[in-house]
């Protein structure tokens, strides 16, 4: 049966399907409040930033005398967000959709989503932290109040309780490798190095294994699975190997101020104090962009125009992007993202 | 016996040297780091879950079990015994790798033993039984909801929630994998 159907059937149901609605009301009001702007983005664009995984939907155009041109599903509205900071509009948000090529529709997968942005000027990724805790209670009041509950800080998901309650917890990849994998930072800068400190625990390691593969894999097994249950988690400092448009940390070279929110043991939202050095900018979207080539992907159109407009000058800024359906599956305690949405990927995709 | 990179829900691997089943996969893309499989592994030995990401080409060892279908007899305190109909051979399975170890156990029906090496690592529930209600509650009258349901308990000893008009005695379907009413039974 399809969504509409048993809607139509049961419309006590639909009560689960406002959960996002109300949550992008909410979070309009928020920084409506804070007076940000809010930009419209395009979805369809000419060119993206560099990135070696990057998968994005392709599709063609055809103008004028037939000539066909190539266009990408945006990934992020990121590239849009900057060009706007740089032109001078200041505070700003956009909720739109975003879209991945390569992956699987599941439970918390699908190729299509909602996206949040925001940009906090004169901020870094701590003050995104506190963004963030304060959006979260911020609609947690507006959906309690929208279903004529009590207002409380925490949520039931799948029978966990989840407090908001300021401060959330606080992991730096750092801490993170040191407790739960046993691997200093430091000693797996080198990738011959971490090759060998992976295949002594056991992983499959090949030739053909990168950098950040291993680290995603470290990640995945040893440090997430350790997040704890009962309150969002911040991991922050990334190493830098991982995040081509971050600032790198002042007094700390080998990560950048990148922050990424887990709850419930899904990856929420992923910000950082913006790169504001074009030249660092344009170097390592060459890098990513020759690793493409030798990974032998098929190569995205550069977006120079990104480049010249940090070139003109960024605000201090910090940036973040927070996936909306993910929010939503958590507020409305179901395991599927496919729960709210009515026309779910899954329906017509599988 | 094989490797393959290609794992799929419900096939069978050697993990950290021991059998599993692969209850669930997603294939993912996080744009830091090539794809992978995020899997739950569910040990045939102990019944214990654990999650295991996987690189999306990294090859893993796929074993050959042996499937037969039996009939389910009785359960002790920890165990579920079954008989080949075949040959008239009994087996005992322990009831921790059974899912929801007795809810859905019925001699009326069919039930597949997974067997590695000679010996049994699983029990694969038919995917709807038909259980008679012992239990529930008569609220059919007063409440015109549609959706409404109430608890209701099973031969077994299951409870699933069931709409208002079923009555006790009655016979329904029931989803082994969701615990959930189906329909009644005809």
């Amino acid at each position: 049966m399809k969504t509409w159907q048993k809607l139509k059937e049961n419309p006590e149901l639909f009560k689960q399907y406002f959960v996002k609605e109300y949550i992008i009301q909410a979070t309009r009001e928020f920084f409506l409040a804070r007076k940000y702007h809010e930009l419209e983005s395009p979805i369809l664009t000419n060119a993206l930033p560099q990135e070696r995984y990057n998968d994005p939907l392709e599709t063609k155009i055809q103008l004028k005398g037939g000539r066909d041109v190539n266009a990408y599903l945006i990934p992020t509205t990121e590239t849009f967000n900057k060009k706007i900071l740089a032109a001078g509009l200041g505070e700003h948000f956009v909720i739109s959709k975003v879209f991945r090529a390569l992956e699987d529709i599941g439970p918390d997968h699908s190729p299509e989503f909602t996206m949040l942005e925001w940009y906090h000027l004169n901020a870094n990724y701590f003050d995104l932290m506190e963004d963030c805790e304060k959006l979260f209670v911020y609609s947690k009041k507006f959906l309690d109040g929208k279903f004529k509950k009590v207002f409380s800080t925490s949520i039931n998901y799948q029978g966990q309780k989840i407090s908001l309650t300021s401060p959330w917890k606080k992991l730096s990849v750092r801490e993170g490798l040191k407790k739960y994998a046993k691997v200093e930072l430091e000693d797996v800068q080198e990738l011959v190095k971490f090759k060998k400190v992976m295949k002594e625990k056991g992983y499959n390691v090949d030739e053909n294994d990168d950098w950040q593969t291993l680290f995603e894999l470290l990640f995945a097994n040893e440090i997430e699975t350790n997040f704890p249950k009962n309150k969002p988690i911040f991991v922050y400092d990334y190493p830098i190997q991982v995040c081509p448009l971050t600032q790198t940390k002042k007094d700390d070279p080998l990560v950048c101020e990148k922050v990424e929110l887990y709850i419930a043991g899904k990856e929420i939202a992923n910000g950082y104090t913006e790169l504001r050095d074009w030249k660092e900018q344009e170097k390592r979207f060459k890098e990513e962009q020759a690793a493409r080539k030798e990974l032998g992907r098929k190569p995205v159109a550069f977006d120079h125009d990104l480049v010249e407009a940090i070139k003109s000058g960024l605000p201090s800024v910090a940036g973040i992007g927070m996936g909306i359906d993910r929010v939503a599956m958590i507020f409305a305690d179901v395991k599927n993202v496919s729960d709210v949405n009515y026309f779910p990927a899954s329906e017509m995709f599988e | 016996m094989g490797f393959t990179n290609n794992i799929v829900k419900g096939m069978f691997i050697l993990y950290n040297k021991e059998p599993h089943l692969v209850v669930d996969r997603v294939f993912y893309s996080p744009g830091k780091g090539a794809a992978f499989n995020r899997t739950r592994l569910k040990s045939l030995k102990t019944g214990k879950i654990v999650s295991q990401t996987f690189k999306s080409n990294e090859k893993v060892e796929e074993i050959d079990v042996e499937t037969k279908t039996m009939q389910f007899i009785y359960v002790d305190e920890n165990n579920a015994f079954f008989m080949d109909p075949q040959t008239y051979e009994q087996i005992s399975v322990s009831l921790d790798v059974i899912d929801h170890g007795t809810n859905y156990l019925h001699t009326d029906a069919k039930y597949v033993t997974i067997n590695y090496e000679g010996e049994v690592l699983s029990v694969q529930l038919p995917g709807k039984i038909i259980l008679q209600i012992t239990e529930t509650s008569d609220a059919s009258r007063g409440n015109t909801a549609t959706n409404a349901t109430k608890e209701a308990v099973l031969e077994t000893g299951a409870k699933v929630q069931v709409p208002l008009f079923i009555r006790q005695g009655e016979k329904v379907i029931v989803n082994t994998e969701s615990s959930t009413y189906v329909g009644k039974a005809e």
